[in-house]
């Protein structure tokens, strides 16, 4: 008897994951759970909420009755949760999704226009006084990314210079040596302490996005002046709609379709509130490409 | 009383009270006007230095915690952390300033968002010396708080943060308190003026009207003495001032007592001064005649009788000459006491309307007078005079000698013979001139037929006396001339009476009668002053060589106090010599010759010349002629009227004068026969009608001023 225990335990256990997939496409229709990975819940949730009910309501006649968020504070248990088909939409960062789409088959839906930008590239700068002028310039010298999180100040720029055949030295502090035949690098933490040690000279360069720079608020005329731009990447998608590849065909159908329809005109504030978001669009051909050189990137980096 | 000392006193009190109520008031206000300033002053310092205190613990407790807090984010240069600790600090308002620098000097972060003043020295930014940069000491320079802070790691300093912080929210606050407390300080100041003023004022009423009681008491007895004074001085003379108290009014009052009843004392003296003969004690003149009236109203009201007895001593003059003065005063005084006695006697068998003493009074001299009034019939009147007789005939011894004398009385009755005070006195005199008349020491009731004589002269005496009271008499002049050339070289002054009644009373008809009276001696004194009065002004200044006679009666020679008198007439005229004659009868010179002679000489050395008068009349005494400062005779009428037969007199008188180197003069003259015989015989002067009548002083000025016009 006691052998036989776990066996019936797995045996019933089947039967109920079994009895519960096939009831699963009717459950899914009912909620329409929007999800996304966050360290800032609460300010999150206020931000997709809206967007998640007006969903709901709006593809009720999908058999959808509610609509949902969910955030996730790791990446892997949000793609054991888009596996599970707990998630049936994800909105995120084209560095995200490239991790969702490789790892849990998460299918791209539109490219979503966010902060007013429809994409953005990452720019290089310096000193205006300093002789770093291209980024073969950079080697044995610093640089300041935001933080190891940050696609366009992290991920993309130092793909970008390996690419362009150099290489990287992680340094703590400014005042770190460094290696002389690298490209040293260090985490300011945010855009403005990034910009503040390049003006300051302490470091020798920072890497930003075109929004960030363009944004008076947070690259000041009076600082800009003092700066220049030695390199500018190639633009990249902003923000991806992704869906489950659990999430009925129709479903995802329907959410494109109503996604598609919305625009800064006829709905600016549901818009607004859903990350500043100005409108959708159909993703290139290229962006499987896109997606899959930054998840293949982002596996080197994280070994 | 105008101003009541009660109220002075009262209102000076309350002036001293408001004036020392109000000093200690100001002192009071001066000291706590001090307290408060001093006491706002030093708590406010003390406040501030507390609060300053506070303020810095606070602040370096806020400086070191955000240094610690600072650690990380400056050790990894993350200025957005530190701009958002600084931020909390710069947002406040009385933050001046935050600097974080390195152990350098350099500024790492200035609190700003775009970090300007990064890489600057510190000391470009604070006042800061280069060997302060490490210093941690917190400093307080004016209004501001200077703080620094280090931020380490571990035991390394990285950086040091430095926050300025102004101390003016704190400072405004403590000002804001203190005038606070110095509004509280004013008010309480006012509330104190107000309430010590008003508890002053009550105080100041409440001590006025205490002290206005207290002095009305005080001064109780001065207003009771006042009240007993203006009784007194209103008549109640038995008002006692007495207070029966201890203190000074009861010493005050005893005084005023004493006064009274010395101030009585006196009244009573001066009344018996007033109405009391000094000499016998019995009434005098006054008083008799006082109570006669009052007596003589009662009798008319109760239809009772009243007798006036006369009383006069006879032969007292003699006894006064004789004896002395002193001596008739004492023989007086025994014959008052004689008189009380019968008068005693009497009114123990009648019952008198009025008190004794008061029926008997002196009238001067030797006249009593006794008033007998409810006396039974004329028997009583009788028998009372026949004792006073009797009584008074009985010898009187004084100082071992024996005098007798007797008394006449003249009796007058009212109703019966007269009704008035003057009418009876009047009769009762006569009645006693006529008992006197009739034989002396006996008495007579008046009769309206009495002596007509007599009762001229009485009339004669009182009308004297009122003549000279009135001023009738004069004088004229009969001038003397030179019997060889005939000019006048003088004049004999003589009496003249211009009675308003009588007309002109010739001198014979009363000078004798006169010099059996006293008044021969205020007539004397009066013709002499008269005669120096008109010689001194009058005479002398037109002709210098005029001798003036005047007749100085032989009874005035008697008198020592009348020689006494005509000597001080004369020191007081001072007349030259020889310009006076003091004519005296021979007659009153001889009877007592010694004495005489010393008041003649005591005239003589006074200036006067002594003449004798109506020379060869009297019992002449060649003696004395030659004892006596005589400078002169005078050759009686008698002798020149008819001097055929007796020229052998003239004769001898002229040779006598002559050997005696007296001079003489003729009176009488009236003839040029008489003229020239008495100028053959030898005399040298002559006054009668052949030369002048006697005139007024105003026609002898005129014959005087037509001689020397003649002889110019």
């Amino acid at each position: 008897m006691k052998n036989h225990r776990p066996v019936l335990q797995a045996l019933s256990g089947l039967i109920i994951y079994l009895f519960l997939n096939a009831l699963a496409p009717f459950a899914s229709a009912q909620t329409l759970v929007l999800a996304q990975l966050s360290d800032r819940p609460k300010k999150d949730y206020k931000q997709l909420r809206p967007m998640a009910q007006y969903a709901a309501e709006q593809l009720s006649h999908l058999g959808i009755t509610r609509g949902e968020v969910k955030l996730y504070s790791e990446p892997e248990v949000l793609i054991a949760a888009i596996k599970n088909g707990e998630v049936d939409w994800i909105t995120e960062t084209p560095y995200t999704a490239s991790i969702l789409v490789h790892e849990a088959n998460a299918q791209p839906l539109l490219i979503k226009w966010k902060s007013q930008q429809r994409r953005y590239q990452t720019l290089i700068y310096t000193h205006k006084d300093s002789t770093i002028n291209n980024i073969n310039d950079l080697k044995g010298h610093h640089i300041a990314f935001e933080h190891n999180t940050s696609f366009s100040s992290y991920f993309l720029p130092r793909m970008l210079l390996e690419k362009a055949g150099l290489s990287f030295n992680r340094v703590t502090r400014s005042s770190d040596a460094g290696a002389q035949d690298k490209v040293n690098y260090l985490f300011s933490r945010n855009e403005k302490n990034n910009l503040l040690w390049v003006h300051k000279r302490i470091v020798d360069a920072g890497a930003l996005n075109d929004g960030d720079w363009n944004n008076p608020k947070r690259v000041p005329d009076s600082l800009k002046k003092d700066l220049k731009i030695i390199y500018r990447s190639d633009f990249y998608p902003r923000a991806l709609e992704l869906t489950s590849p659990q999430l009925a065909p129709e479903i995802r159908e329907g959410l494109r379709q109503l996604l598609l329809g919305l625009s800064s005109e006829s709905h600016t504030d549901l818009l607004y509130r859903y990350e500043k978001t100005s409108g959708f669009e159909e993703p290139d051909p290229s962006l499987v490409d896109t997606l899959k050189e930054i998840y293949t990137y982002r596996q080197r980096y994280t070994q | 009383m105008k101003y009541s000392i009660a109220h002075r006193y009262s209102l000076f009190l309350a002036v001293i009270t408001a004036i020392v109520g109000c000093c200690v008031l100001l002192v009071n206000l001066y000291y706590l006007e001090r307290y408060a300033s001093e006491s706002l002053d030093s708590g406010q310092k003390q406040l501030s230095s507390i609060v300053e205190k506070k303020i810095i613990q606070d602040a370096e407790l806020m400086a070191n915690t955000l240094a610690s807090n600072l650690d990380m984010a400056v050790y990894h240069d993350d200025f957005s952390a530190i701009e958002e600790q600084l931020e909390v600090l710069n947002n406040e308002n009385h933050v001046l300033y935050t600097y974080i620098h390195n152990t350098e000097g350099t500024i790492l972060h200035d609190g700003t968002e775009k970090l300007l003043s990064y890489g600057h020295p510190i000391t470009q930014h604070l006042p800061l010396e280069t060997d302060q940069i490490t210093s941690l000491q917190t400093e307080k320079r004016a209004q501001f708080i200077h703080l620094a802070a280090p931020i380490q790691v571990g035991d390394n300093t990285l950086a040091i943060l430095r926050i300025g912080i102004a101390n003016e929210d704190a400072e405004r606050d403590i000002r804001n308190i203190s005038s606070d407390l110095e509004r509280q300080a004013t008010r309480l100041r006012d509330d104190i003026i107000v309430t010590s003023l008003s508890f002053i004022s009550l105080l100041l009423l409440i001590a006025t009207v205490l002290v206005f009681i207290f002095s009305q008491r005080l001064l109780a007895p001065i207003k009771l003495m006042a009240e007993r004074c203006n009784r007194y001085a209103n008549g109640e003379n038995e008002t006692s001032f007495n207070l029966k108290r201890n203190d000074e009014f009861g010493v005050l009052g005893d005084a005023l007592d004493h006064m009274r009843v010395s101030v009585a004392e006196s009244q009573k003296q001066i009344s018996e001064l007033a109405y009391l003969d000094p000499l016998t004690h019995l009434p005098n003149r006054r008083m008799f005649n006082e109570e006669l009236d009052s007596l003589i109203n009662w009798a008319k009201q109760h239809e009772d009788h009243i007798a006036v007895l006369f009383i006069d001593l006879d032969h007292f003059k003699r006894v006064n000459d004789v004896a002395g003065h002193a001596t008739g005063d004492l023989l007086l005084q025994q014959v008052a006491e004689r008189l009380s006695e019968i008068l005693h006697s009497v009114s123990e068998r009648v019952d008198m309307p009025v008190p004794e003493n008061l029926l008997l009074s002196r009238l001067g001299g030797d006249e009593f007078v006794m008033m007998i009034p409810s006396y039974k019939d004329n028997y009583v009147l009788t028998e009372i005079a026949e004792k006073i007789e009797q009584i008074l005939d009985e010898p009187f011894t004084i100082k071992g000698n024996s005098y007798t004398i007797s008394a006449s009385v003249g009796i007058t009755k009212y109703p019966e013979h007269a009704d008035n005070l003057t009418d009876l006195i009047k009769q009762a005199d006569i009645a006693m001139y006529a008992a006197k008349q009739s034989g002396r020491k006996r008495h007579r009731f008046f009769e309206a037929a009495m002596n007509h004589e007599i009762i001229h002269k009485i009339k004669t005496i009182e009308g004297v006396r009122e003549a000279l009271d009135q001023e009738q008499f004069y004088l004229a002049y009969q001038p003397i001339v030179d019997l060889k050339s005939g000019a006048l070289i003088g004049a004999e002054a003589l009496i003249r009476w211009e009675s308003p009644e009588r007309g002109n009373v010739p001198p014979v008809s009363f000078i004798p009668l006169i010099e059996t009276t006293d008044l021969i001696i205020p007539l004397t004194l009066w013709v002499l002053r008269k005669a120096c009065e008109d010689l001194s002004k009058h005479i002398l200044p037109r002709d210098p060589s005029f001798k003036l006679s005047v007749n100085i009666s032989g009874a005035a020679m008697k008198e020592s106090s009348l020689c006494k008198k005509i000597d001080d007439i004369l020191q007081q005229y001072q007349l030259p010599p020889h310009r006076l004659h003091l004519e005296i009868t021979e007659t009153s010179m001889v009877e007592n010759i010694e004495q005489c002679s010393n008041t003649l000489n005591q005239w003589k050395n006074s200036g006067a010349d002594i003449w004798i008068d109506d020379f060869g009349t009297g019992y002449s005494s060649l003696g004395y002629l030659h004892a006596l400062p005589l400078d002169g005779l005078k050759i009686d009428r008698t002798f020149v009227s008819n001097p055929s037969n007796k020229h052998q007199v003239i004769e001898t008188i002229v040779a006598l004068a002559n050997a005696l180197n007296l001079e003489t003069i003729a009176e009488g003259i009236e003839t040029d026969e008489q003229n020239s015989y008495m100028l053959t015989m030898g005399s040298d002067y002559g006054q009668g009608y052949l030369f002048s009548r006697p005139v007024v002083i105003d026609s002898l000025l005129n014959q005087m001023d037509c001689a020397i016009d003649y002889e110019s």
